[in-house]
């Protein structure tokens, strides 16, 4: 599966799953896959200071293989090899978030007219689908610098320490041993992965 | 339905906003399991049943002429609603502002203004 389609994959995941009250109750965020019950949970203290450890070894690591490439290097060398223009990818978003607050505008002032609403309401949803796809294509542009990659180890590093099954009444661990998380599923591992971005997001720091 | 929907929808239903404004004068009354150590999601909840007490707070004054149930209904126009309030909010600022700056200009003889009666130093 190509990257592309696994993001949106997942974003798509996110979006259409159905949260009870329980989102707004604790830290955690539950879901399925098939008949069996998952969450995810903020890392406590010990956790956090594992993968803050980890993440630094990480850093370490990568710095020392052939080919490690910084978000600012790489950004350039996609530039002049006319592959991917950041600067302009960032004039194209303004000028989105532009149209975005003008059809906002529009929206707000245009009551009883429901012609009008729905015509904006539309356009209001293609913008924002455009600012996903730029997220989306920004972010498999850069996924060879080391910023990303560091990104995407603390996620999948978190993911293994803090995902958990139900069993009976009980919540366990998914994942005892780190060789038993990279033998896992590939599918569960990007569903539990998006689900632990999510919460990382929206938590408060 | 996406998470933030679903937190919407629940800050807005009349359950949750009798339990938020309960909860401002009896203190056994509390939204969250949790006191303390409040997560972003509880705390997007909080934001959101904020914003949702002030809008009805406004709509029940009559105070903007482009709210109404249904924009507070629809997600999509309720954001646009906070927008345009929030420009007409900023724009009133600036007025005030403005007109705090004239007031303050010292005139000698008021009625008969020139440029060179205006004391600058004040």
């Amino acid at each position: 599966m190509e990257n592309r389609d696994i993001l949106n994959e997942s974003v798509q995941d996110l979006e259409n799953s159905n949260f009870s009250n329980g989102i707004v109750q604790d830290n955690k965020l539950i879901f399925t896959i098939g008949d069996k019950t998952y969450r995810v949970r903020m890392p406590i203290q010990s956790e956090q200071s594992s993968i803050d450890h980890k993440r630094n070894l990480a850093q370490l690591e990568y710095l020392n293989q052939e080919g490690c490439i910084t978000r600012k290097q790489l950004t350039q060398k996609l530039k002049d090899l006319n592959l991917f223009d950041m600067d302009k990818i960032e004039s194209q978003k303004n000028q989105l978030i532009k149209e975005f607050k003008q059809a906002q505008f529009i929206l707000a002032t245009s009551s009883n007219n429901s012609f009008a609403i729905g015509e904006c309401k539309l356009k209001i949803e293609i913008i924002k689908n455009e600012l996903k796809n730029i997220a989306i294509n920004t972010s498999i542009q850069l996924a060879p610098s080391l910023e990303s990659r560091l990104e995407k180890f603390i996620i999948e590093y978190t993911t293994f320490l803090v995902t958990d099954i139900q069993d009976g009444k009980e919540w366990k661990r998914v994942w005892e041993t780190n060789e038993e998380f990279q033998k896992a599923d590939s599918g569960l591992v990007e569903r539990c992965a998006a689900n632990i971005t999510w919460l990382l997001l929206n938590h408060q720091g | 339905m996406d998470i933030i929907q679903q937190i919407r929808y629940l800050a807005r239903s009349a359950h949750w906003q009798n339990i938020y404004n309960a909860s401002k004068e009896i203190g056994s009354v509390q939204l969250f399991e949790n006191t303390t150590n409040h997560s972003g999601l509880q705390s997007l909840f909080l934001y959101w049943v904020k914003v949702y007490d002030l809008l009805y707070s406004e709509l029940g004054q009559k105070e903007w002429r482009y709210l109404d149930d249904e924009v507070i209904k629809d997600d999509d126009r309720c954001d646009a609603f906070l927008y345009w309030r929030g420009l007409q909010r900023e724009n009133e600022l600036n007025r005030y502002k403005n007109n705090q700056k004239v007031n303050n200009l010292n005139f000698e003889n008021p009625g008969q203004v020139t440029t060179f009666d205006v004391d600058f130093e004040r």
